[in-house]
């Protein structure tokens, strides 16, 4: 019976309360109808992580001598279920990107890359759906062939959840609570706890930061891993290293950095260190400071601040130079993007992207590439002398509808 | 395949025919209730008779006599509500009712409703997604009962009681069915049938189930016409709020139409015949013209007919009521479009009840019931009457024992609904009717030896002796695999203390993730690794690729970052290793009716084959 403006299922069941109440109207009236007869009466797929200042996008890429790797979102991104995370690659030596998205898994959730030194490339899957752990493959020859792992649990949404040396060992970052990191040998089976949002916390040493949550896992130059945190205390950017038995902070001061809080986005290690990037401060005066160190996590070079100026980050790279390589939006939907060096230590402004840039990701030749997903192409464009140029249309062939 | 999955339609073959099937043995239950009443009726006659004659008081029966004629005011209720539910019931048949009820009415009746009254809604949408053929039948008895009920109890108890049962309904359909008729949601009108039809079958439910005394007076008459009058005045007021779009028409055909305008041409896209629609898209080709007008004259009968009510005055009531009548003959053919076509129609709406109502109100001030003297006896007999028997007239015996078959009707139908809402399970139809009818066989089954989640080697020689469930799960599946794992976890619930001779085993379905460490993951993730009958399968790619050959698995490895195209089955093997029953296992949407539905049924066929 309806009123004339009447006219999909929710996969929650009801409450067994809410169920019981219905039986007990329609056994009520069953049993009044026999008295009267002797008496009347996921994270979304490319959505940065919650509350971060500026957002962190999972929208990411590595640049190696070798290769250059990127991770981006394409298919018809308002649908989850039709969002399709791709990792890309591109050989030193040559202009054209390749497919190399590991086979046999749904990438809806998201999908985090982190590169060896060797060349070497280990790939996580953001949980989506009802599948709430996070598979991993492991490839050592650019994609070609790869080999399963598995986590404990889902990965965070970050760009670097995962961490990988050549052969191993590993480090993952969980979602759980405010991160939970995980280390394994190197069968990317084994996993066995390293630290958590809640211990590195409650240690002293971190005091100083007042960790809201981990965003970031690395391995120092001994081996020894590294997290990068999100901090409520302004000042010093949380980056933490596994002495022993402790962990100790070993972010340094940011120059000019403004107030508020900061927030590791990246962190990878070098050859000699590690590199960082850091955000200090909230809304427009939020600044970006790149960070290197070349002895074992003691000192650290940091650059100028670049002032966000209110725009949110679209993505993230990193050069082979141990630089990085950012893309932004601002609130007209126009596209900026800006580079940092070690060797130069100021930030420069490239030319700005093409509309509807995804990324703008450094090769292994030292050039910038930007690209570009609409639904099932990938628009490559490279910045020459005269500007950006297109490069390459790469056909992704989408399963859409494949999920659900 | 895996992601191929769809919903019911509508006019599901399977539930089709199981509705019908359902409908002709309750009506068989039916007939055999009319008989028996028949018969009663013969019996007690007879008996009446023969005691009559030997104490020569034939005449002296009183039992329903009462001293004066029903009330033309509780007549007209009686039974324009009880054709409205035997008609309403006959409307639950359309073979449409059983899927397309909580999909095309009971969840869009709640869309534009708080969380609240969504939530209570799901309560009756989920329900009636589970038990779908049970649910649709029981409404049919429901309502024809009542009606029926209605019809053939004028006076005393038995009518009273139709009352409160239809007012009871009622209570039910407004709430689970009608989320209230809309009035917590947005752009409710009383054109479009605010504040719900069935809320108005409850008014006269409550009505009828009043004492006699009540309609004594025009105090009960003057009583429902001030609070209908008081209810047209704020209809009026909130059709002439701004901003709800009730003023505007439609300035061009790619412009924005009014909200009057825009609920016309989707009532005139109905299925129905031609006529009914030419009417009722010339009125909103007109009213997307003079939107402004039309608004203007609605508001002002609104409120002209609410003052005639509330004044009270007889002429004025008079008044109201014809100008009450003709609004809504022109709002029922108009904008409501009759309200029962399309196939899932379930009443002919709002406007037959209110004009039903508010002319009951009127009769009530203006036709009072006379009481009649009844006629001094001729004779005193020699011996008076005294048992019940004796004292219970012959048409008043007629109408009980008609009042206590309609009553008999409706339990036809609360029975099955009541132990249906006390299911947590749905009913096996649905997924019977999304993935077909279990292909039973009788054929060996393919031996093999893998690895379970712990290391250790499973052959499915080593299961002989117990019942086996065997598919074939992706530890790294976004939905499908998930889903039928939960439906396993709950078969294995279901089967309670008999699970102990059952295995139930999955076979590793990804050729790249295929390790224990995955496996061992998904257990975890589902919570099968707490089920001591559980084993989850794996081996090489060669022993795997043996076994989806053997068991007619389909496994394709899909590109950019789709997940593994697999077939979704699950064979039944008894414990001879024979092969008894092979099931399409596809959750289809992953509706919760379909997991809870496919538990049952693989519950039922395990049960049978391990006792067979």
């Amino acid at each position: 019976v309806i009123a004339a403006t009447g006219r999909r299922q929710d996969r929650r069941r009801i409450s067994s309360r809410s169920r019981a109440l219905y039986a007990l109207g329609a056994v009520t009236l069953s049993a009044g109808a026999l008295a009267s007869c002797s008496s009347p009466g996921g994270t979304t797929p490319g959505t940065p992580v919650a509350g971060a200042v500026p957002s962190i996008p999972l929208t990411s890429s590595s640049a190696r001598s070798a290769a250059s790797w990127a991770s981006l979102a394409m298919g018809h991104l308002g649908d989850p279920l039709n969002t399709f995370w791709q990792l890309f690659y591109l050989s030193s030596g040559t202009t054209r990107w390749v497919l190399a998205t590991p086979p046999g898994v749904a990438s809806n959730g998201g999908l985090v890359a982190s590169v060896a030194a060797s060349g070497s490339v280990l790939a996580g899957f953001e949980p989506s759906q009802d599948l709430r752990f996070s598979p991993l493959a492991q490839s050592t020859d650019q994609g070609t062939t790869w080999a399963p792992g598995v986590l404990p649990g889902g990965l965070a949404p970050v760009p670097d959840s995962l961490s990988t040396s050549s052969g191993g060992p590993e480090l993952a970052l969980l979602r759980n609570g405010g991160g939970n990191v995980v280390g394994s040998a190197g069968d990317l089976a084994e996993w066995k706890a390293v630290a958590s949002e809640r211990t590195l916390a409650a240690d002293p040493s971190t005091s100083v930061c007042g960790i809201a949550r981990l965003t970031a896992v690395t391995f120092g130059a001994a081996g020894a891993p590294v997290v990068g945190a999100a901090c409520t205390r302004g000042g010093r950017p949380g980056v933490f290293e596994h002495v022993g038995a402790d962990w100790v902070s070993v972010g340094p001061s940011l120059p000019g950095a403004p107030g508020g809080p900061t927030e590791v986005i990246r962190l990878l290690s070098t050859p000699t260190g590690a590199a960082a990037l850091v955000s200090a401060g909230t809304g427009s005066n939020g600044k970006l400071f790149a960070m290197w160190s070349t002895d074992s996590l003691k000192s650290w070079t940091v650059s100028v601040g670049l002032p966000l100026a209110g725009e949110t980050l679209t993505s993230i790279g990193a050069t082979t130079t141990g630089g990085f390589v950012i893309a932004t939006t601002g609130t007209d939907a126009r596209r900026s993007a800006s580079a940092v060096s070690p060797s130069a230590g100021g930030w420069q402004d490239l030319v700005p992207p093409p509309a509807g840039t995804s990324a703008v990701v450094a090769t292994p030749d030292g050039a910038f590439d930007a690209l570009i997903a609409n639904q099932s192409t990938l628009d490559v464009y490279t910045l020459g002398s005269g500007g950006w140029n297109r490069m390459q249309p790469l056909s992704v062939p989408i399963q859409y509808g494949s999920s659900g | 395949m895996t992601g191929m999955g769809h919903g019911l339609q509508t006019n599901n073959p399977a539930i089709g025919a199981a509705f019908r099937s359902a409908l002709d043995h309750q009506f068989l239950i039916i007939l055999i209730l009319a008989v028996v009443l028949a018969l009663a009726w013969n019996v007690i006659r007879t008996i009446q008779y023969r005691r009559a004659v030997a104490a020569g008081t034939v005449d002296a029966r009183v039992l329903g006599q009462w001293p004066y004629p029903e009330p033309p005011a509780r007549r007209l209720l009686r039974i324009i509500f009880g054709i409205l539910w035997v008609f309403d019931g006959l409307l639950q048949a359309q073979s449409s009712m059983p899927v397309g009820l909580p999909g095309s009415v009971i969840t869009p009746a709640g869309s534009s409703s708080p969380g609240w009254v969504q939530h209570l809604v799901s309560v009756g949408a989920t329900i009636w997604s589970d038990h779908p053929v049970s649910a649709a039948a029981a409404t049919v008895w429901i309502q024809v009962g009542i009606g029926l009920f209605l019809l053939v109890a004028p006076r005393g108890y038995w009518s009273r009681t139709a009352g409160a049962v239809s007012a009871g309904w009622g209570l039910v359909v407004w709430v689970f069915g009608e989320a209230f008729g809309g009035i917590f949601g947005h752009g409710s009108s009383w054109l479009f049938g605010s504040p719900g039809a069935v809320v108005l079958y409850v008014v006269a439910g409550v009505l009828v189930a009043l004492r006699d005394s009540s309609w004594e007076t025009p105090r009960l008459g003057r009583g429902l016409l001030r609070g209908m009058g008081v209810f047209f005045i704020g209809m009026g007021i909130l059709q002439a709020w701004p901003g709800r779009g009730f003023w505007a028409g439609q300035a061009h055909p790619t412009a924005t139409p009014g909200a009057l305008t825009a609920m016309v041409d989707q009532m005139a896209q109905i299925s129905q015949p031609s006529v009914f629609s030419s009417w009722v898209r010339s009125f909103g080709s007109f009213d997307a013209a003079h939107g402004w007008a039309v608004n203007l004259v609605a508001v002002v009968l609104l409120l002209g007919i609410g003052v005639c009510f509330v004044s009270g005055r007889r002429r004025l009531l008079w008044v109201g009521v014809i100008a009450g009548v003709v609004v809504c003959l022109a709002d029922w053919v108009f904008v409501q479009d009759l309200g029962f076509l399309g196939g899932v129609g379930t009443d002919p709406n709002s406007m037959i009840p209110m004009a039903s109502v508010f002319t009951a109100g009127y009769l009530a001030v203006v036709r009072l019931p006379v009481r009649v003297e009844a006629p001094a006896p001729a004779a005193t007999p020699a011996a008076a009457p005294t048992g019940l028997l004796d004292r219970v007239s012959p048409s008043y015996l007629v109408r009980s024992l008609a009042a206590i078959g309609a009553m008999g009707v409706v339990l036809v139908g609360a029975a099955p609904m009541a132990l249906a809402s006390t299911n947590p399970n749905a009913d096996p139809i649905v997924t019977e009717a999304s993935d077909g009818t279990p292909n039973i066989v009788d054929v060996p089954s393919a031996p093999f030896t893998l690895t379970d989640q712990t290391g250790r080697q499973v052959s499915l020689k080593s299961l002989a002796g117990h019942t086996v469930v065997l598919t074939f799960l992706d530890p790294v599946c976004v939905s499908d695999c998930p889903l039928i794992a939960q439906e396993l976890r709950v078969t294995d619930q279901m089967l309670g203390a008999s699970a102990a001779n059952v295995d139930l085993v999955a076979v590793v379905n990804n050729p790249l993730y295929d390790t224990t460490a995955l496996t061992t993951a998904f257990d975890k993730q589902e919570g099968l690794d707490r089920l001591p009958n559980w084993a989850y399968l794996t081996g090489s790619l060669t022993q795997l690729h043996q076994v989806w050959n053997e068991y007619g698995v389909q496994t394709e490895v899909t590109p950019a970052g789709a997940m593994i195209a697999h077939s979704d089955i699950v064979y039944i093997i008894d414990r001879k290793g024979q092969t008894r029953e092979i099931l399409n296992s596809d959750p289809g949407n992953g509706s919760a009716a379909g997991e809870s539905s496919f538990s049952a049924l693989l519950t039922s066929q395990v049960q049978h084959i391990a006792h067979s």
